[in-house]
């Protein structure tokens, strides 16, 4: 792959001669060499600057054309949001009476007249959804992932989850913030960490991008301060920790929408896909079970993930669209990866 | 580093979705974005929307572009995706075009590798254009499509002799064309009297 650069800078100068056409083309559309294709592109544009003749008087008009196009889909959002308000207060009114009736019932039971009620929110499978705590914290929720927080927070800020969440926590010294899990709570003060904690799953797991984050079990067998890149696992069926060094960003990627795949194995990765692209998977590799994968790629495109996969591991693919049957219920696509 | 506060400045309003902001970093960096990819597309629409989509996508995504660096690396990126992405979609369009020219043109006449891509293709157009409708039909879906014989024969509801037969006369004819055209003088003649 010496020769690249030269047939790249060639025809950047414009050297266009079928076997350089063909090559460059190579080039560029071969994964392997991704990288070393960006460091050489990279490289021109640093020191590329247009001459006279090669600028567009015309392109002003495209940002005035783009400019129409910006504010027509702002016009279009705002009318879809007016609908999805009105839709949302019809819900709202029958939801938040029950909740408000709740709320009430258990505050009296309980003798305090504190009681905030408590928002419930879900992200459906195979999106992510931003949210805004009421103390100015901000987050990510992954596919299939439920957060609960009250309206106010009074007090110590505590919050329950399923699933997998970023939160990027304002500091507060005087108020704890308090993510309470089943099997443990995790608490901070103003740090970014990653939480992942699917009911169905064995694994539960925090990792730390920012700050300092305390992590101690509901019975107080054990309690830990994990700082920035440290991952804690707690394996559920046996109540076992575990802490390891990580590199943090491939966990909290996919809140920009990449995902990472750091030598997972095969079941790692279809839990990934399985949320992130709302699809059902089947596996059937026997003797694959220890095939690991790395790859870096952006959620949305999933067939570009199985490219991937298919030219690491000797697996093939077959994809089965949604259906609706007869009852009107929808079956989700359903994605086979066999041993090929 | 006047010059890089101000562009600093400039990409926090952006964030902020200030639409002055915008226009301003519009004309700072259209000019060079567009000239970059039109040396490589050499395709005066193409590059003109792709220089649009940059920017759309820029204006999607400024929230994330939380520096200077960040605009400027995001920018080349978005620039650099659709050129791959450009020349994935030829290579799409035009692989049986490259197939033709490598197994008849270039076997035939050496001096052909020097020879401009976009002159080869022309080439290979005309000659596929000259060859009767029904066989360039055939010929078409057997080498573009990439369907087999079988499959062409269902497709156009004729025997699998006759598809078999046609792809023979269509090979044969461009064998021919090849040696008739005393190729390397009329690519020349492309290469320098266009």
């Amino acid at each position: 792959m010496k020769q690249e650069p030269k047939h790249i800078n060639d025809y950047f100068e414009g050297k266009r001669s079928f076997n350089n056409e063909l090559k460059v083309r190579e080039y560029f559309t071969d994964d392997d060499i991704h990288e070393q294709v960006d460091d050489v592109v990279g490289e021109q544009w640093g020191n590329y600057s247009p001459t006279e003749e090669e600028r567009n008087p015309k392109l002003k008009y495209l940002f005035y054309e783009l400019q129409y196009k910006i504010n027509a889909e702002k016009e279009q959002k705002r009318i879809k949001i007016r609908k999805m308000v009105s839709r949302f207060m019809q819900v709202a009114a029958i939801v938040v009476p029950v909740v408000l009736f709740l709320g009430y019932n258990l505050g009296w039971l309980q003798g305090t007249n504190g009681y905030a009620e408590q928002i419930e929110v879900h992200s459906p499978p195979g999106t992510r959804a931003r949210f805004i705590l009421p103390d100015g914290s901000t987050g990510w929720m992954a596919g299939g992932s439920t957060l609960k927080y009250p309206v106010r927070f009074d007090g110590d800020r505590v919050v329950e989850m399923a699933g997998e969440v970023f939160f990027d926590v304002e500091k507060d010294r005087n108020h704890p913030f308090i993510v309470k899990l089943p099997d443990y709570e995790v608490k901070v003060l103003g740090t970014q960490f990653n939480v992942l904690n699917y009911p169905t799953d064995s694994i539960s797991e925090v990792v730390v991008a920012s700050g300092r984050v305390e992590v101690a079990d509901s019975y107080g067998t054990y309690s830990k301060v994990l700082h920035p890149n440290k991952m804690l696992e707690l394996n559920k069926n046996r109540q076992q920790i575990q802490i390891s060094e990580v590199n943090a960003e491939s966990y909290t990627s996919w809140i920009e929408g990449r995902l990472e795949f750091n030598n997972d194995n095969l079941y790692e990765v279809v839990q990934k896909i399985e949320r992130f692209y709302d699809v059902d998977v089947e596996l059937n590799i026997d003797g694959l079970e220890d095939q690991l994968f790395r790859a870096k790629v952006n959620i949305g495109n999933l067939r570009e993930l199985l490219r991937y996969m298919r030219l690491t591991m000797p697996i093939k693919w077959s994809m089965e669209q949604a259906r609706k049957d007869n009852n009107g219920t929808i079956t989700k696509r359903k994605l086979t990866i066999e041993k090929k | 580093m006047q010059v890089e506060t101000n562009t600093d400045r400039l990409v926090q309003r952006f964030r902020e979705g200030d639409p002055i902001a915008f226009e301003k970093l519009f004309d700072q960096y259209s000019q060079k974005l567009y000239g970059f990819v039109q040396s490589y597309l050499k395709n005066i629409q193409e590059s003109e929307e792709i220089t649009q989509d940059v920017f759309y996508k820029l204006w999607i995504n400024r929230s994330y572009l939380k520096s200077d660096e960040a605009f400027k690396s995001y920018l080349f990126k978005v620039a650099l995706n659709n050129i791959r992405a450009y020349f994935n979609r030829k290579n799409t369009e035009e692989k049986h075009k490259q197939l033709v020219a490598q197994e008849f043109i270039l076997l035939a006449d050496s001096s052909a590798d020097e020879m401009e891509y976009s002159a080869v293709m022309k080439l290979v157009d005309q000659i596929i254009d000259q060859m009767p409708a029904k066989r360039r039909e055939i010929f078409l879906l057997s080498r573009k499509e990439g369907l087999d014989i079988n499959e062409i024969s269902n497709h156009l509801n004729l025997s699998e002799s006759t598809v078999k037969n046609q792809l023979t006369n269509a090979i044969a004819f461009l064998k021919d064309e090849v040696k008739k055209n005393n190729l390397s003088s009329y690519l020349f003649f492309m290469l320098f009297y266009r």
